[in-house]
This record gives structure tokens, C-alpha cells and sequence, in this order.
């Protein structure tokens, strides 16, 4: 929904979820689970790209004519996350329906799956572990969404609701990235821990 | 097709002109895809406008063109913005100074086009068959050692030949470098089809500036060294002498035989005196162009300013820290004006993030003004640096991680897409360039290795790598070259890269190197370290890499290598590097050759075009509009028809005499259906006012001439083009 009450077509909304893991974790895991990943049918996947060589960067990513997924160093909407921030994220390019507060819950979800899946693998160590209470939510088409004070107004209704329903009423933050040059990007912090299977029971049922 | 023009570059506005074509790109990707527009046709039509598939099915890659590799703060910020919402969030800089993005949606790609155009970015013919980016010495007009700044003269090359219709009907891609001297590594001006080396020549008592001109280079599979194409040429007389030469070629040049189309080819069957010959008698026809002028005065017009006054660096006093010192000697050069400094941002096989990208963008906002620009090293140069503001410099890109202290140095490796998104790719090569890239990082950081013993890493040596032998990585111009091939062995097939010793970059690329030995691709970054361990063993004073393996030879180099493409039961050798699943050989039709699409062949596409255009207008009731453009639809394809009688738009020839003379009057065209062409020229030239009937009429009229152009072009090419 835009700032004039307008339903836009939304595909592209990013959702990243922190991880911890060592400093000294090496992400070449990937190159061999996502060199699995691409094999399978049914998610329109076209490869993986390598991208380890980049500081900040995406290491290593999992293309789908639908999303994209894989670990990101980049920095993050809030404060605390402008350097290197780590986590698993999901960026989505199509397949999404319904109202946008629906189309954040979607990515959201679909970041949660494939990153629960991705720790279950055999190559990545136990030590790991994925903090859904720590969230970004992107939205990564300024045709549509552009980072404005309007569009900031109409799109954070629909991330309180995605936030209320993962985190209980009084119970998240959410802080917009200041940075005018950046998307409308925002951060989502829980106030307690919450784990995967948890998260994607609220994000259904919501 | 619309005649020549100037682009705006300067980002102000986007012209109409810019506009229209991107629509045009809109419609007839929209052609494409229902259906209507060939294949062949669109895959060529699309290259030219940048969008180039790549291996993975689906999705495209998307060259985008950047002249002399100049970047504006707000370009560096839109691409940065692109990449993100189009792509992986990742560009890329390119061996020819443009920026890549991959797994791109067609779909999104006019979208995509017209925010480019916003900043004043066109993707026009970065892709096809026709003149690629040129490219342009990134020193040029700081640089200490040059005669004069060749910045203007290659930025009205490139906007002279951008679009224009002598350029439009070649049978390969074609490329142009200029270098501001002889001696350095950064115009690579010998391996292009024109090559361009600044040059003073006095002439009348006075200093004029004018190239030294270089043809027929280029690398590829069958690589060859440029020839002396004239010892100096008045910089005033390139523009035409580049539009002669582009005549000569595609008249030509070979259109069949793919493999050997380049211009290199023409100029080595023709040798250098016959082509030189034809060039010149082509300059005497030229028709008289005040475009040359007008492009020449707006190059010369765009002088690059400071954002600051020069300051000196005092690195004594400054004490700016040990990882300031390495960087600085790395990274750093002084500029031939007083207080003023380039620093090299060293990008990891030329790939960045879109946060470090809209960061350079910032940082330029703030030290340098607009004056970034990108190199085909695939770095970024930020030129105009008060060497003063050098350490604050330093620490802003170490917050974005784009302070790396190993520029030009042997990290500093160019690797081509390879195998990760090119059709054509054997091996990895960015695998092999990304294993080296940690190797040699670690190097720097333990101090061992193929460190310099001062932080940084040696600069003495240079590495290139190819996935195939079409050298888009340049490994012949390597001091180490690669590149990808495969070898079977009881049935399975490995990945291999071939080893090629004696390239430089030096001198304008004057020397190529030569197969030494194969090598498995899992073996091949051991390969650098026992070369560089024979360089340091063997090696006299003052003596390169490349005059050290000259000098020992290639049998006892190729000893050192011995048995290293060896893999019988090795279960490494079937994967490539960092893949670590089993290497198949999947070798596609690639792109880069484009498909060779007559001219004419685009010209009756474009009249098609038109005539849907006009059907559009007739619909929405825009009666002037759908008689103009169906008129229009009709001139394109008699011009088409023109064109395979040898005939150039730039010639300015009167369409409808040409047309009645060569093929109403000689019985090649239906005359009641020739005569629709000049009852609408000569309605034009009237009021232009036509009822809305005889707009219907005029609009069927010229499908029907366009129908009978298709018939006569089938007829004259020999077989059934439509």
C-alpha cells in the first residue's frame, strides 16, 4: 500500500536474520550445500554465485528465479548494524501475493526455511545459530518504495503487524535505516530470543 | 534507423533521442517475446543494447557502458542502487572500463535502461557487433610521463562512433584504445583494432597533439599484434579517419566465417599498405560532417576540476600509521600537478558491493568531485586527491573495506566470467583467480610468500586468466597467463588450464605470450609459486619475469612444470576451483561473436516497428502521427534495400531517387507498389495534413511495401529471410 492508499505490486522485499557464529568461520561450506541446492527441481533455481572474495559481501549466493539467498556481511538498516553486520538473507524477486504486511511474512518465512534447512546441513558447524529476533526488512524497489517519510508512513503498519505477530505487542523495536541514499530498510529487534521453529509457527499463524 | 547524434553525457537531462530508443528496445522485447521478431534478429538487437545471456538460462547479463571508464559520484550512487533491486547486488569492472551486472530479468531490463539514462549512462553497443567501449589510459591527464591529455580525443571517439550508421553493419565486435604514452601498462593500446598512442609533432613552428595509430590488434584465439597504421595522425583528423576505417571493414570485412571476422584478420589478409591504401581512399569520399566539430569542441569543453586546492604530504610528521604507509606505496601515485595524488581502490576480480559502491560515490563527493574513473585492470582510480587529504582518504575506504594495499601488485589478477556465467567457458577462472587472491592476501598479512617483506606484496609480476582459449581474461598479455581447457581420461573429463609465459602489459601490450605447458586446474595456483621460486633463483640483476623465462627457456621452464597435468586416479582433478562438485564440460554458443545481422535485416525489423507503431496511432485516433511514421516505415525499408547496393545513410543520399533508380526503373519492384513510397514523400512535403482515411490508407500501403521489400531482400540474399 503507498502512502495514497494505492496496492502496489511488491515482489522485491529483503529480509535478513542475524546469525552468531566465530569470527574465523569460513562460509566455503557453501559452495558445496548450495552446489547441491541448484540440482533440485521445483524453485526455479538457475546456480549459485561466488562472491567469497568480497569483503562485506554475499560470499556465496543461491540464485533462484525467485529469490535469492545465501550469508551477507553488508551493514544493516539500524544502529549497531553499519559495518559488517552478519547474517542469512533472502532476497525476493517474484512469487509474492496479497497485502504487504502478507509479502513481508512470505519473505520472512521463506528466510526462516531455507535458513533452517542451510544449518541443517552437515557442513555447517554446530556453532552457528540463527537470531530471528534480530531482523531486517528491505524493501528493495524504489520505483514502488521509495524511501520517503510517505512511504516510510504506509509500509510500517505491515511491519508492526509482521513484528506484533513474532514478537508479541510490546515486546520488538523496529528502527528505520536513517540513511536517506539507502532503500527504506528498517530493523526489527525482539526484546526476548525466539528460535526458528517458533518463529515459523508465529509467521504462519499470523 | 535515425541518423547520428550526440548524447547528453553530462547527466543534466535525458535526451528524446535516448528516450525513444529505449522505448523501441521496450517494443520490441515485447515483439520478441510474443512471437513476432526473430530469434537471430532480437539476439543481436539485444546485444547491442547490452543485454547478453549468459550461461545459466533465464537470465542476462547486463554490460553497461561506461566511456573512458569516467564515473560521476551520482553514477557510482544510481549503479549502486541498480545492482541491488536488478542484480545480485554485486557489479562488476570490466577488462574494457565498463560495469557488468549478472542474473539480471529481461523484463526488468527497460526499467533498467532509462535509471541509467538518468545519470547519463547509456548501454548502447556495449554488447555486438559494433564499437565496444573505448577505452582510455585512467591516468590520462595526471599521468607525469604523458605528452598531453588524450581524454578529450577518446571521449569524442566514443560519442562520434556511438550510433553511427557506418558502424552498424560489421561482421565482429570492434575495439579502440587510446594511451597517453608508449611505455606504460595501462592503454594496452597494441592489442585493439585501432590503437591510438599520444604523440607532438611540430608542425609550422608549433606543438600540435596527434597519435601514433596501431591496427588489426587484438588477442583471442588466434591472437595478433597490432600494425603501424601511420607514425602520427593529427588528433583533429581521428574522427575521420576512425569512420574510414570503419567503412573499409565493414564493407570487407568477413561476415561467414565467425572465427575470423575481427578486423585483425582483414588487416593481416589485406597487409597494412593495401588496407592503409583503401582507408585513405575511403577519407577522400568521406561526405563533409560538422558533428566532428561540434563533438571535438563539447570533449575539449569538459575540463575536469579539482574539488579541492593540491596540499603536500608530509608522511614524517603525519605519522599516518604502518597500514597507511603499505597502502600509500601500493596504492598511490603522484599526479603531474603539484599537491595532488591518484589512489587505486584494488577490487577482488573487480567485483564490489553495492553499499562499497555508493560509498566510492561518497567519498568522491567529499575528496575529488566527479573524477572517478574505472581501469582495465578492473579497478576504480580516484583521481585528484589533495595528497594532504590522503590519510582521511585511507581511513574512509578502510571503513569500507576497499583499502586493500596489494594495487598493481601480483594480486592485482584479471580473470574473465569463465566458467561461473560465460556460454563459453571451460574452467573457472575466477575459481583459479579467487584461490590465488586468498593465497596472496595471506601472503601479505604473514609476511611470507609472495609478500614483499613491507607489508604489501611484489609488484614484479603480473597474472591473467581465461576460461577458454578466446582470452576475454587476456592471458596473453600476462607475465603468467591461464586459461581453461579439459583433458578425458578412461571416461571422465577434467578441468585443465594451459600455462603462457612471456606476455606483457608493457609497452602498450607489445609482446604476447606462448603456450609453456597444461597444467590441472587444482594445481594451478602452485603453479605461480614455483615459477616465481625460478624467477628469484635465476634471475640476474635488474632482470624481468619475462626476459628471465625468455633467457632460461621454454624446455627448462617447462620442466619445473613437469608432470603437473598428470591425474590418473586423483579424484581433486575432476573438480575445478571452488567448485567442489564433479567438473562436467558444458561449452554453449556464446555471445560475445553476436550474430552477424545484415544491416538490412535490422533496417526492415526497424520499418516492421514502425508500421506497428503506426497502427497504434491509427487506433488511438493520432491521424498525423500514423501517416508520419508509416512514411517513415516505408523509408526504412527502401534505405534497407539501399543498403545491400553498398549505399551509407551518412552519405546523405536522396532515398527516393536512389530508390526509383536502382530498383523501380530496373524492374526489381512491384511499381504499384513502389509508387505508395513517393505518393506519401511527396503528401510530406506537402501540408503533411491526410484525413483519417487516407492515414488507414497509407498505414495498409506500407505494409504493403514493406511485405515487397522482404520479397526483393529474400530474392537478392538467395533465400527466404522472412
Amino acid at each position: 500500500m503507498t502512502a495514497s492508499g494505492t496496492q502496489v505490486d511488491l515482489q522485491k522485499i529483503n529480509v535478513k536474520i542475524g546469525i552468531s557464529c566465530p569470527d574465523d568461520t569460513s562460509w566455503d561450506m557453501l559452495l558445496a550445500v548450495f552446489g547441491r541446492w541448484r540440482l533440485e527441481e521445483g524453485e526455479e533455481i538457475i546456480d549459485l554465485a561466488d562472491y567469497a572474495h568480497v569483503p562485506q559481501g554475499p560470499s556465496v549466493v543461491l540464485v533462484s528465479k525467485r529469490w535469492h539467498f545465501g550469508v551477507d556481511f553488508a551493514r544493516g538498516s539500524g544502529l549497531g548494524r553499519e559495518g559488517g553486520w552478519g547474517g542469512l538473507f533472502l532476497s525476493t524477486r517474484k512469487g509474492l501475493s496479497a497485502g504487504t504486511a502478507s509479502r513481508v511474512r512470505q519473505a520472512a518465512r521463506l528466510c526462516l526455511e531455507k535458513s533452517k534447512r542451510l544449518l541443517g546441513e552437515s557442513e555447517v558447524p554446530d556453532s552457528i545459530r540463527l537470531l530471528p529476533q534480530e531482523m531486517d526488512v528491505v524493501f528493495n524497489d524504489r520505483l514502488l518504495v521509495p524511501n520517503t517519510d510517505e512511504s516510510a508512513a504506509a509500509m510500517l503498519p505491515a511491519l508492526q503487524s509482521v513484528a506484533a505477530g513474532l514478537h508479541g505487542e510490546d515486546g520488538y523495536e523496529i528502527e528505520r535505516d536513517a540513511d536517506p541514499g539507502r532503500r527504506l530498510g528498517y530493523a526489527i529487534r525482539g526484546s526476548s530470543p525466539v528460535d526458528v521453529d517458533t518463529a515459523l509457527a508465529k509467521l504462519a499463524g499470523c | 534507423m535515425s541518423p547520428a547524434s550526440t548524447p547528453k553525457s553530462d547527466g543534466s537531462e535525458i535526451s528524446a533521442e535516448t528516450l525513444e530508443e529505449i522505448d523501441v528496445f521496450e517494443t520490441e522485447l515485447g515483439r520478441f517475446l510474443d512471437g513476432s521478431m526473430p530469434e537471430k534478429v532480437f539476439l543481436e538487437f539485444r546485444l547491442r543494447h547490452g543485454v547478453y545471456g549468459q550461461r545459466q538460462a533465464g537470465v542476462q547479463m547486463l554490460r553497461i557502458k561506461i566511456p573512458l571508464g569516467r564515473l560521476s559520484a551520482p553514477q557510482c550512487e544510481a549503479l549502486a542502487d541498480l545492482c541491488e533491486e536488478y542484480a545480485d547486488g554485486i557489479s562488476h569492472i570490466t577488462t574494457r572500463q565498463d560495469v557488468q551486472f549478472h542474473f539480471v530479468d529481461i523484463h526488468d531490463t527497460p526499467d533498467l535502461m532509462r535509471r541509467l539514462a538518468a545519470v547519463g549512462i547509456t548501454t548502447r553497443e556495449a554488447c555486438g557487433n559494433v564499437v565496444r567501449n573505448v577505452t582510455c589510459c585512467p591516468d590520462s591527464g595526471v599521468c607525469p610521463d604523458e605528452p598531453f591529455d588524450v581524454t578529450p580525443h577518446a571521449h569524442a571517439m566514443a560519442f562520434f562512433l556511438l550510433r553511427h550508421p557506418d558502424a552498424q553493419n560489421f561482421g565482429r565486435k570492434f575495439k579502440i584504445a587510446y594511451s597517453g604514452c608508449a611505455q606504460h601498462h595501462c592503454g594496452l593500446a597494441r592489442m585493439h583494432d585501432i590503437g591510438a598512442i599520444a604523440r607532438h609533432r611540430q608542425v609550422d613552428g608549433e606543438k600540435v597533439e596527434g597519435f601514433e595509430v596501431w591496427v588489426g590488434g587484438g588477442l583471442g584465439a588466434v591472437p595478433h599484434q597490432a600494425q603501424l597504421y601511420s607514425d602520427w595522425v593529427p588528433g583533429t583528423r581521428m574522427l575521420p579517419l576512425a569512420q574510414a576505417m570503419s567503412r573499409v571493414f565493414a564493407r570487407l570485412g568477413e561476415k561467414t566465417n565467425r572465427a575470423r571476422a575481427r578486423m585483425k584478420f582483414l588487416v593481416a589478409n589485406l597487409g597494412v599498405d593495401e588496407f592503409r591504401r583503401l582507408v585513405e581512399d575511403e577519407l577522400v569520399k568521406l561526405p563533409a560532417d560538422p558533428r566532428q566539430e561540434e563533438i571535438l569542441q563539447e570533449a575539449f569543453g569538459r575540463v575536469e576540476e579539482p574539488l579541492r586546492p593540491g596540499s603536500e604530504l608530509d608522511l614524517d610528521a603525519a605519522d599516518p600509521g604502518e597500514a597507511f604507509r603499505v597502502w600509500h606505496r601500493s596504492n598511490v601515485a603522484a599526479q603531474r600537478q603539484e599537491g595532488y595524488s591518484t589512489a587505486t581502490i584494488f577490487l577482488p576480480l573487480g567485483d564490489l558491493t553495492a553499499d562499497q559502491l555508493r560509498g566510492v560515490g561518497q567519498v568522491s563527493r567529499r575528496y575529488v568531485n566527479d573524477s572517478i574513473r574505472t581501469t582495465v585492470g578492473q579497478n576504480l582510480i580516484l583521481r585528484w586527491v589533495p595528497s594532504g587529504d590522503l590519510p582521511a582518504l585511507h581511513a574512509e575506504l578502510e571503513r569500507l573495506q576497499l583499502a586493500l594495499p596489494v594495487g598493481n601488485s601480483v594480486a592485482d589478477i584479471t580473470a574473465c566470467p569463465g566458467t561461473d556465467s560465460c556460454k563459453l567457458g571451460i574452467a573457472s577462472s575466477r575459481g583459479l583467480a579467487g584461490v590465488l587472491h586468498r593465497q596472496l592476501l595471506e601472503d601479505a598479512r604473514s609476511g611470507s610468500g609472495m609478500s614483499d617483506g613491507d607489508g604489501g606484496l611484489r609488484d614484479d609480476i603480473s597474472i591473467k586468466i581465461s576460461g577458454c582459449f578466446n582470452s576475454c581474461g587476456q592471458h596473453h598479455i600476462a607475465n603468467i597467463g591461464f586459461f581453461g581447457t579439459s583433458k578425458r581420461k578412461s571416461g571422465r573429463v577434467a578441468p585443465l588450464f594451459q600455462v603462457l609465459l612471456g606476455g606483457t602489459t608493457a609497452n602498450n601490450a607489445d609482446s604476447y605470450g606462448l603456450p609453456v605447458a597444461k597444467v590441472v586446474a587444482h594445481r594451478a595456483p602452485e603453479v605461480v609459486r614455483r615459477l616465481t621460486d625460478l624467477y628469484d633463483t635465476e634471475k640476474r640483476d635488474g632482470e624481468t619475469f619475462q626476459a628471465c623465462m625468455d633467457r632460461l627457456g621454454k624446455a627448462r621452464v617447462k620442466g619445473e612444470l613437469e608432470a603437473m597435468d598428470e591425474f590418473g586416479d586423483d579424484e581433486a582433478a575432476y573438480h575445478d576451483n571452488r567448485q567442489p562438485w564433479q567438473y562436467i564440460k558444458e561449452v554453449g554458443a556464446g555471445e560475445c561473436a553476436g550474430e552477424v545481422v545484415d544491416q538490412a535485416e535490422f533496417m526492415l525489423d526497424d520499418a516492421e516497428r514502425l508500421i506497428f507503431e503506426a497502427s497504434l496511432h491509427l487506433e488511438a485516433d493520432r491521424i498525423r502521427e500514423a501517416a508520419e511514421v508509416s512514411f517513415k516505415g516505408m523509408k526504412a525499408s527502401a534505405d534497407a534495400l539501399l543498403s545491400t547496393q553498398g549505399l551509407l545513410l551518412s552519405d546523405g543520399y536522396d532515398t527516393g531517387s536512389e530508390f526509383r533508380m536502382r530498383f523501380l526503373d530496373t524492374g526489381n519492384f512491384i511499381p504499384g507498389v513502389a509508387e505508395y513510397l513517393e505518393k506519401a514523400a511527396g503528401e510530406c512535403e506537402g501540408t503533411g495534413e491526410v484525413s483519417a482515411e487516407r492515414a488507414r490508407q497509407r498505414v495498409e500501403e506500407a505494409n504493403l511495401f514493406i511485405e515487397e521489400a522482404h520479397v526483393v531482400y529474400s530474392r537478392m540474399a538467395g533465400s527466404q529471410v522472412k
